[in-house]
C-alpha cells in the first residue's frame, strides 16, 4: 500500500499542456472510475484546476502505480506519442503526503497564499468520493489534507497580505475603514491599474465609484462599465466630499490636488477620513497632503514597498506553514503505521494473552489445592485455545498482506478488536517517537510490497 | 478564616489575570485559535477568583466592601476586567486584554500595597448614597480607560498609515474607524457614570462638609469630567474625530491619573 501522487502543474507545464491534460467536471466519475480498473490502483481521486491537473492513488506497488498513471493520463486524452511523462512530477509515501498538505495550504500555487485550491481539492475528493474511488487511506489522508489547509489559513496569515499593487489598496484602505461596504470610490483619470484597483475595491464591497475626467465622454463611458457615475473635472473638490478612497491616474504635469485643495475638501467632508491612492506618473496628488489630518496618501512607491514588506511577511509565513504540516505529517503517519501486519498480529496475541493471564490468574487464585500437574494442564489447555482460536485468522492476515486491499483487514481487525484503544494499549504504542514512525512507513512497505 | 480566603482568592485572580496577559501576548504574535479561546477564558476564570475574594470580604466585614483604599482599588480592578470581557465578547476584538490587564494588574498592585485588615475600618460605607457613589465611578473609570486604550491605539494605527510602516503591529491592529467608534462608545459609556458620580457625591457632602467644593479630589474629578465632556463635545459638535479627539482622552486618562495622585492631600474624602 503506498500513496503515490503524479501530475503537472504550472510549474513544470505550459498551458497548452495544461489544458491537454485538463479533466472536465463532467466526465470525472468515470474518469476516475477508469483509473481505479488500472491493475494497480486501488484508491483515486483526480485534482484537476485551471494550474494544476494531478492523480492521487493509493497503489500496491510503487513503480507499476506510476506506470498505471501515466497510461491513464494518455489513454484518456490520447496522447500516446507526446511523451507528457517529460511535465509530470511524481511523489511516494511521505513526499506524496507533502506535496497534497503544501498544494492545498497553497504553498504550491502560482500565488502563494490564494484561497480557491482548497475549495477546489474538496470538490475533486468529493468527486472521487461520490464515484466511489476513495477508500480508507485516501478518506483519511485527503479529509486531514483540509484540515490542515484550514489549520495554515486560520493560524498563519499566508492569504491575508496583499502582493500586488491594487490588492495592497485594499488592504490598506481596509485598515483605515473597518469595512469598505457601503463606502464610494472615485476615479480621477484613466488607467489600466486604476480600473484593477477600483474592481478589487468593488470586489470587497465598495458600492459607489464616481468617474472623474478631463474628458467627460470619457469618463460617461467608463461609467458604464463600473455601473457608477460620471462627473465634471471641475466638480473635483466637491464630488471629493463624498469619496471615501479616491484613485488618481491623470497624464497631468502638475499635481491636481494640493495641500489647500484638500483642506477645502476636508472640510466639506466634515474631516471624515479619506483614503488617496495616487498611482500616476509624474504624481497627482502633492505628497504634502499626507500631512492633513485624516488624510492617507499613498503614492505608487509607497504601494510597492508596502507590496514587499508583505512579500517578505508572507515567506515568513510559509515557514509557518511548514511547520504545520511537517506536525500534520507526523500525525498521518503515525494512523498510517497502524496499518501494518506484523504489529497489528503481536498485538493480537498480546491481547490474547492478557486476558487469559488474567482469567488464569483468578481460578487459580480460586482453587487453591490444586496441584502442579494440573495447574500445567490447565495452562496448556488455555493456551491452546487461543492458539487454535487465533490460528486462522493470523495466518488469513498474513495472507492479506500479498493482495493490494490487505491493510483494510489490518483495519477491520484492529476496529473489531479495539486494538490500540485506551488502556488496552502497549506500553510500546504509547512510546513511539517520530524516527521509529519512519521505520515503520518502510515496515509498511515492505509487508505490501509484493503485491 | 474569611480573611485567608480573601488573601488566597486575591492571589489565585492577580496569577490568572498575569497567565491570561501573557496569553494575550502571544495571541497577538501567533493567531492560533486555541489561544484566542485560552486568552479570554483565563481571564474570566481570574474574575471569578477576584468576585470570590469579593465575597469573602463581604462576609468578613459584614457590609459592602466599598471602603478604604485596598476595597476601592480592589473592586475597580474588578469592574476593569468585567468590562473588558463584555467588549470582547460583544466585538471581535481580541486583543484588547493585552493593553487593558496591565492596568489590572496595576490597581491590584496598589490595592495590595494598601491592605487594610478589616477591624481597622469604620463603617461609613454603610449609606445608600456612598455605595451608589463607589459603584459608578468604578465603571465611569473602567470606560474612560479602555476609552482611552483605544484613543491610544488609534494614534499607534494612524502614525504607522501616515508613516507607511506595515509591520507586525499594523497588520493585527483593526482599523482607524473600528479604534475611533470603541474609543468613542468606551467613553460615552463612562461620561454618564461620572456625572452620577459627582451627583451623589455632592447630594452626600453638602450638608456635612460645608467646604466640599474645595476637597482636591472634588477639584481633580471635576477637571476630568470636564476633559470628557469636551471630547464628548468635540465628537458631536464640533466633528473633530481622529487623532485631535484622541489626544482628548488621553489628557482626560492623565486627569484620572491626576485624580489618584490628588489622593496625598488632606481631604474629607477618606476614600470612595
Amino acid at each position: 500500500m503506498h500513496i503515490i501522487v503524479s501530475g503537472l502543474s504550472h510549474k513544470t507545464a505550459p498551458v497548452e499542456i495544461r489544458e491537454a491534460l485538463n479533466f472536465p467536471e463532467h466526465g470525472l466519475g468515470e474518469a476516475l472510475n477508469t483509473l481505479t480498473s488500472y491493475p494497480h490502483i486501488n484508491e483515486g481521486v483526480i485534482l484537476s484546476t485551471c494550474n494544476r491537473t494531478e492523480i492521487y492513488a493509493v497503489a500496491a506497488d510503487i513503480d507499476s502505480g506510476r506506470q498505471n498513471i501515466i497510461s491513464f493520463l494518455e489513454d484518456r486524452h490520447g496522447l500516446k506519442d507526446c511523451r507528457i511523462e517529460d511535465y509530470l512530477y511524481f511523489h511516494d509515501s511521505l513526499a506524496a503526503v507533502n506535496h497534497l498538505f503544501r498544494v492545498v495550504s497553497s504553498l504550491d500555487s502560482m500565488v502563494v497564499g490564494e484561497a480557491q485550491i482548497l475549495g477546489q481539492a474538496k470538490d475533486a475528493y468529493a468527486g472521487a468520493f461520490d464515484a466511489q474511488t476513495t477508500n480508507l487511506v485516501l478518506n483519511r489522508l485527503f479529509r486531514q489534507a483540509f484540515a490542515v489547509g484550514k489549520r495554515v489559513r486560520t493560524e498563519t496569515d499566508i492569504g491575508e497580505n496583499a502582493v500586488s499593487i491594487s490588492y495592497a489598496a485594499v488592504q490598506l484602505a481596509k485598515k483605515v475603514f473597518s469595512d469598505l461596504t457601503g463606502k464610494s470610490v472615485m476615479i480621477v483619470g484613466a488607467g489600466k491599474m486604476s480600473e484593477l484597483t477600483a474592481k478589487h475595491l468593488l470586489a470587497n464591497g465598495v458600492s459607489d465609484v464616481v468617474i472623474i475626467n478631463r474628458s467627460f465622454d470619457r469618463a460617461v463611458d467608463m461609467a458604464k462599465v463600473f455601473k457608477g457615475r460620471a462627473a465634471e473635472f471641475d466638480n473635483l473638490v466637491d464630488e471629493m466630499a463624498g469619496a471615501d478612497i479616491v484613485i488618481s491616474s491623470t497624464g497631468a504635469t502638475h499635481s491636481i490636488i494640493d495641500k489647500n485643495t484638500m483642506k477645502a475638501a476636508m472640510a466639506k467632508r466634515r474631516h471624515r477620513p479619506i483614503f488617496l491612492i495616487d498611482i500616476a506618473v509624474p504624481r497627482d496628488i502633492d505628497p504634502d497632503v499626507n500631512n492633513v489630518d485624516n488624510v492617507y496618501l499613498y503614492d505608487i512607491d509607497d504601494l510597492q514597498s508596502v507590496v514587499e514588506s508583505n512579500l517578505a511577511e508572507r515567506s515568513r509565513e510559509v515557514k509557518e506553514a511548514e511547520k504545520i504540516i511537517k506536525a500534520e505529517i507526523q500525525d498521518f503517519l503515525a494512523w498510517q503505521s497502524s496499518l501494518e501486519v506484523v504489529p497489528t498480529i503481536a498485538e493480537l496475541r498480546r491481547k490474547a494473552e492478557r486476558i487469559r493471564q488474567g482469567e488464569l490468574e483468578k481460578i487459580m487464585s480460586k482453587m487453591a489445592d490444586l496441584s502442579d500437574e494440573q495447574k500445567n494442564a490447565l495452562n496448556a489447555l488455555t493456551s491452546g485455545i487461543i492458539n487454535k482460536l487465533l490460528h486462522e485468522p493470523m495466518v488469513r492476515l498474513k495472507d492479506s498482506a500479498r493482495h493490494k486491499e490487505g491493510y483494510l483487514y489490518v483495519d477491520s481487525l484492529r476496529h473489531l478488536f479495539a486494538l490500540g484503544e485506551g488502556e488496552d494499549e502497549p506500553e510500546k504504542q504509547t512510546q513511539e517517537s517520530a524516527s521509529k514512525i519512519e521505520n515503520n512507513v518502510r515496515t509498511v512497505k515492505d509487508t505490501y510490497g509484493a503485491g | 478564616m474569611s480573611e485567608r480566603l480573601v488573601i488566597i482568592f486575591f492571589w489565585l485572580a492577580f496569577m490568572t489575570y498575569a497567565a491570561a496577559f501573557v496569553f494575550y501576548l502571544y495571541l497577538f504574535v501567533n493567531k492560533r485559535q486555541i489561544l484566542s479561546i485560552l486568552a479570554p477564558t483565563l481571564a474570566g476564570l481570574g474574575l471569578i477568583f477576584q468576585t470570590l475574594s469579593i465575597a469573602a470580604r463581604w462576609k468578613s466585614v459584614g457590609y459592602i466592601p466599598l471602603e478604604g483604599a485596598f476595597e476601592s482599588y480592589f473592586m475597580f480592578a474588578w469592574a476593569l476586567v468585567l468590562i473588558l470581557l463584555v467588549i470582547e465578547a460583544l466585538t471581535k476584538i481580541k486583543f484588547l486584554g493585552a493593553w487593558v490587564l496591565p492596568f489590572v494588574g496595576t490597581l491590584l498592585g496598589i490595592a495590595w500595597v494598601k491592605y487594610e485588615s478589616p477591624e481597622r475600618l469604620s463603617d461609613v460605607v454603610k449609606n445608600t448614597w456612598i455605595i451608589l457613589h463607589v459603584t459608578v465611578v468604578f465603571l465611569a473609570y473602567s470606560g474612560f480607560i479602555i476609552g482611552a486604550v483605544f484613543a491610544f491605539l488609534y494614534l499607534v494605527q494612524q502614525r504607522q498609515l501616515k508613516k507607511r510602516h506595515v509591520n507586525l503591529l499594523f497588520r493585527r491592529l483593526p482599523s482607524l474607524e473600528v479604534l475611533d467608534d470603541w474609543s468613542n462608545k468606551a467613553i460615552s459609556f463612562g461620561l454618564p457614570f461620572m456625572t452620577m458620580t459627582i451627583i451623589t457625591g455632592i447630594i452626600r457632602a453638602v450638608k456635612e462638609f460645608p467646604a466640599w467644593y474645595r476637597d482636591p479630589i472634588v477639584v481633580t474629578t471635576t477637571i476630568t469630567w470636564l476633559v470628557f465632556a469636551l471630547y464628548l463635545s468635540l465628537r458631536y459638535l464640533w466633528d473633530w474625530q481622529g487623532r485631535r479627539v484622541a489626544y482628548v482622552a488621553l489628557a482626560g486618562l492623565a486627569g484620572m491619573l491626576l485624580i489618584q495622585v490628588s489622593r496625598i492631600f488632606p481631604a474629607f474624602h477618606k476614600f470612595g
